[in-house]
């Protein structure tokens, strides 16, 4: 357990650190809604601390779109959650240095572990706010027929009345899941393989 | 009963004839695969955007090519009851002159901005004709934006002409008038007391603002009717060419009394020379009084008049100007692509001439002129400027004639001119390099006026399709009673033999027609106004804005409107007020404008596009309680969209 780690894995770990620090500046996660009219999508972007539009309209014109059906507008500030994720990602990515200094077993595995509770409790995340947007619905609201809910998926394509509506990881998410994935792999090579 | 059979057969024999020609459908010049080549797949586009003169509506249209669809039509010196312009106060003022507000224009020739020879695609200019105007359009909105007054001048038919890179827009006079303007006997045109002028009018391409046009120059030229002209490229860069007709001086029966002269001229301008004398303090101040209207977006239009312009005299600048001898009453002047040859449609005449540049320069090295000169401009000898003659009529078998009636040529990219044929009804192809001949004739349905070649008029024409221009329609489409629609038949001019592969009716009667490679606009139209670069006084760029600010009896209403309603909901004024109602557009969302009208008022639609504000006034006479409603059906709640307002 508390075994030095290869030099090697320690230097992938500082540079999977520094990786980490690459989310502070692009999207984690993008959620698009295509129509006929809308050939290029109106789209939406999930970052460390605030939310985007595909341009500096969209977002103003998907809340457009959601209040014939009740939805609450999308803002910002009504997410807590970006007030403490970046301190989340600073925590791991501490955690990263501070394994290079103190290269031990049990540090990459403090961190398999703490990666996956933050990548869980993240989509779970974002599942709970789209099923309280898609159907907490303002039922005075013009479109509003008994049955009808509009929660976008979490991963993956779903059509919604005159949409089709996909969520995916942007480049945030996808820079997460390498970094996961390659800690898995440092994790394996340190306590199944005999490493030289 | 025998002249009976022989009649009978002649009957049937006219009606075979007419079947195995294919009567009007243009026999073997119709593509066989016309079809394929026009059909533009829904949902796919044009390539190239075609602009029409409105003629008589004063508007403008843009056509796709080759479908031939009609895209949009922009309302130019008409008021637009459609979309409000013209009504509304922010473009009111565009139709201000000097003579007051006019809410009409005659427009002929839509000539796209240049840079190096070449349609840029970054502003259309086109004239109006009656009260001397040039407006222009700006095509990343398609929206006219600036309309500047031409003094001293009476149609406005020779105009916009522009130098190689937008340096000048050159507009001409066709009514020469007493000038300054005044009351004398109308005989006196006949005695060298009316005048033409040539004006110059800058662009500013550098400034933000819509204030580009400024009238920099107006040269003073004898009173001849002064017609379609063009300014030359590559070497002739320095001059622009105008050709006149009435050079008689006729001030009536002029069908008869104007076309006597053998030849007219072209009158041969050193703009490069006239801007030095301008700059050499030789021009001077003169009566010029004219309106100057621009309007900057998320603004309202401005007009200004100003009451002088600097005046040049042929006799004060020496060698500004030449005439140059063409036959016979020509309708305009054209210049090939290499800047060399000047070519003149004389529509009276027997041939097409074709001027040499370089030999009109050697000429007036030598000074080859006729005796007479008027008002100070020498006049070249027309053998030692001449390049070629190309003869369009067989006096011997008329019905081998080539070309009755030559008005208006323009150039493809392989050396070929294309002349219009009036009265033959036919467009003249030909080839024009060390000598000229003819190469086709293709007829055109009827009573062709202008043709059009993509970048015909410009250093290097795209040269795959040709535009007739037609004056008579008659039996080409379905009848609609006494006025019929303008035809235009497309030709593809890219093989050896031109095909015609498309017939469709136009709007109002566009005159010329200019066209451009779609890619070089398509790209940077705009998709809405940026409600944040609003600057409307009145604008309530949110709904928190929105309300109503009475001044008196003056009230303004800034509303708002969204997807799918207003605000503020109700309005309550008091009989007799003077209500403005101030729309704002919240939506920024390509093509989502909102429309606005009110019961039992005096006022047009307005069309308000995202990110926009418009503003319309009545006076509320009538107590009672009266709805406005969105006219532009909008969203699956469009007639919800509706509202009262109380007059009490």
């Amino acid at each position: 357990m508390f075994k030095n780690i290869s030099k090697l894995h320690k230097n992938l770990i500082l540079l999977l650190s520094g990786l980490l620090g690459i989310i502070y500046f692009i999207p984690l996660w993008f959620i698009i809604l295509k129509s006929p009219q809308y050939r290029d999508g109106l789209s939406m972007f999930v970052w460390l601390s605030k939310i985007t539009g595909g341009n500096e309209f969209d977002l103003k014109n998907i809340n457009l779109l959601n209040h014939y059906v009740g939805m609450k507008e999308v803002h910002a500030a009504d997410f807590i959650e970006f007030t403490y994720m970046p301190y989340i990602l600073g925590f791991m990515i501490l955690g990263g240095i501070v394994t290079y200094f103190y290269s031990k077993r049990i540090m990459v595995l403090a961190g398999l572990v703490s990666f996956f509770l933050v990548a869980l409790a993240g989509l779970y995340d974002l599942y709970r706010w789209e099923q309280e947007y898609g159907h907490n619905l303002d039922t005075s609201a013009a479109l509003s027929m008994k049955g009808l809910s509009f929660s976008p998926p979490v991963l993956g394509c779903k059509p919604m009345m005159n949409f089709i509506v996909c969520s995916w990881p942007h480049a945030g998410g996808s820079l997460l899941l390498i970094v996961g994935f390659s800690l898995a792999i440092i994790s394996y090579r340190e306590f199944f393989k005999k490493c030289a | 009963m025998k002249t009976f059979k022989i009649i009978l057969l002649l009957i049937i024999g006219a009606l075979l004839t007419n079947s195995c020609t294919g009567g009007s459908s243009g026999g073997d010049i119709l593509a066989s695969d016309a079809a394929q080549k026009v059909y533009v797949k829904p949902g796919e586009w044009d390539k190239v955007y075609w602009f029409m003169s409105g003629g008589y509506s004063g508007n403008l249209t843009v056509h796709g090519i080759p479908s031939g669809r009609l895209l949009k039509t922009i309302p130019v010196f008409s008021v637009f009851p459609e979309n409000g312009y013209g009504f509304e106060l922010e473009t009111k003022q565009l139709l201000n002159t000097s003579h007051g507000f006019l809410p009409w224009d005659d427009s002929h020739h839509p000539t796209l901005s240049q840079t190096d020879g070449d349609s840029d695609g970054r502003w259309l200019f086109i004239n109006g004709n009656n009260t001397p105007r040039i407006a222009r359009i700006d095509l990343s909105s398609f929206e006219t934006k600036e309309i500047i007054e031409i003094p001293n001048s009476a149609g406005n038919h020779a105009s916009p002409y522009l130098t190689e890179n937008t340096e000048y827009v050159f507009a001409a006079t066709r009514f020469s008038v007493p000038v300054p303007q005044k009351s004398i006997p109308i005989s006196d045109f006949s005695k060298g007391k009316f005048y033409g002028t040539i004006t110059a009018i800058t662009v500013d391409g550098k400034t933000k603002s819509e204030s580009k046009m400024k009238i920099a120059w107006q040269l003073l030229v004898p009173g001849f009717n002064y017609d379609i002209s063009h300014c030359g490229k590559g070497p002739s860069h320095d001059w622009c060419f105008f050709s006149s007709y009435n050079t008689e001086q006729a001030y009536k029966m002029l069908e008869k009394n104007a076309s006597k002269n053998d030849k007219d001229f072209i009158l041969a301008v050193n703009w490069k020379k006239a801007e030095a004398c301008v700059a050499a303090g030789k021009a001077k101040p003169f009566i010029g009084k004219h309106a100057h209207n621009y309007h900057n977006e998320g603004t309202i239009a401005v007009s200004k008049i100003k009451n002088t312009i600097k005046m040049l005299r042929p006799k004060d600048c020496p060698e500004v100007a030449y005439y140059i001898p063409t036959p016979k009453s020509p309708h305009g002047v054209d210049v090939d692509p290499t800047g060399k040859y000047i070519v003149a449609g004389g529509k009276l005449a027997a041939i097409i001439p074709v001027h040499s540049f370089a030999k009109m320069k050697v000429a007036i090295k030598n000074k080859k002129f006729e005796k007479k000169s008027y008002g100070s401009i020498p006049v070249l000898k027309y053998n030692e400027v001449i390049h070629c003659e190309l003869a369009v009529v067989n006096t011997k078998d008329t019905s081998k004639s080539l070309c009755f009636g030559p008005l208006h040529t323009e150039f493809d990219n392989k050396g070929n001119a294309y002349t219009s044929c009036f009265l033959s009804n036919n467009i003249l192809k030909w080839h024009l390099g060390e000598t000229c001949e003819a190469r086709q004739k293709v007829p055109a349905y009827y009573n062709i006026g202008h043709v059009s070649v993509v970048g015909g008029a410009n250093k290097n024409p795209y040269g795959k399709y040709m535009l007739s221009l037609n004056k008579v329609t008659q039996d080409r489409y379905l009848p609609t009673g006494p006025e019929m629609a303008h035809a235009a038949q497309l030709y593809d001019i890219s093989g050896d033999k031109i095909k015609m592969i498309l017939d469709f009716p136009t709007m109002g009667e566009p005159h010329y027609a200019n066209a451009i490679a779609a890619e070089k606009i398509q790209k940077k139209s705009k998709r809405i106004y940026k409600l944040s670069k609003n600057s409307h006084p009145y604008a309530a760029k949110s709904e928190k804005e929105a309300g109503v600010i009475r001044k008196g009896k003056t009230v303004h209403v800034k509303l708002t409107a969204i997807r799918t309603h207003f605000k503020p909901d109700t309005v309550t004024v008091n009989q007799g007020d003077r209500v403005i109602f101030h729309v704002t557009n919240l939506e920024q969302d390509f093509d989502y404008p909102h429309g606005f009208a009110v019961f039992g008022t005096p006022i047009p639609n307005l069309l308000v596009m995202p990110g926009q504000t418009k503003s319309i006034e009545f006076t509320a006479k009538k107590k009672g309680v009266f709805p406005f409603y969105c006219t532009d059906f909008c969203s699956a709640l469009h007639q919800e969209m509706q509202n009262y307002i109380r007059v009490r």
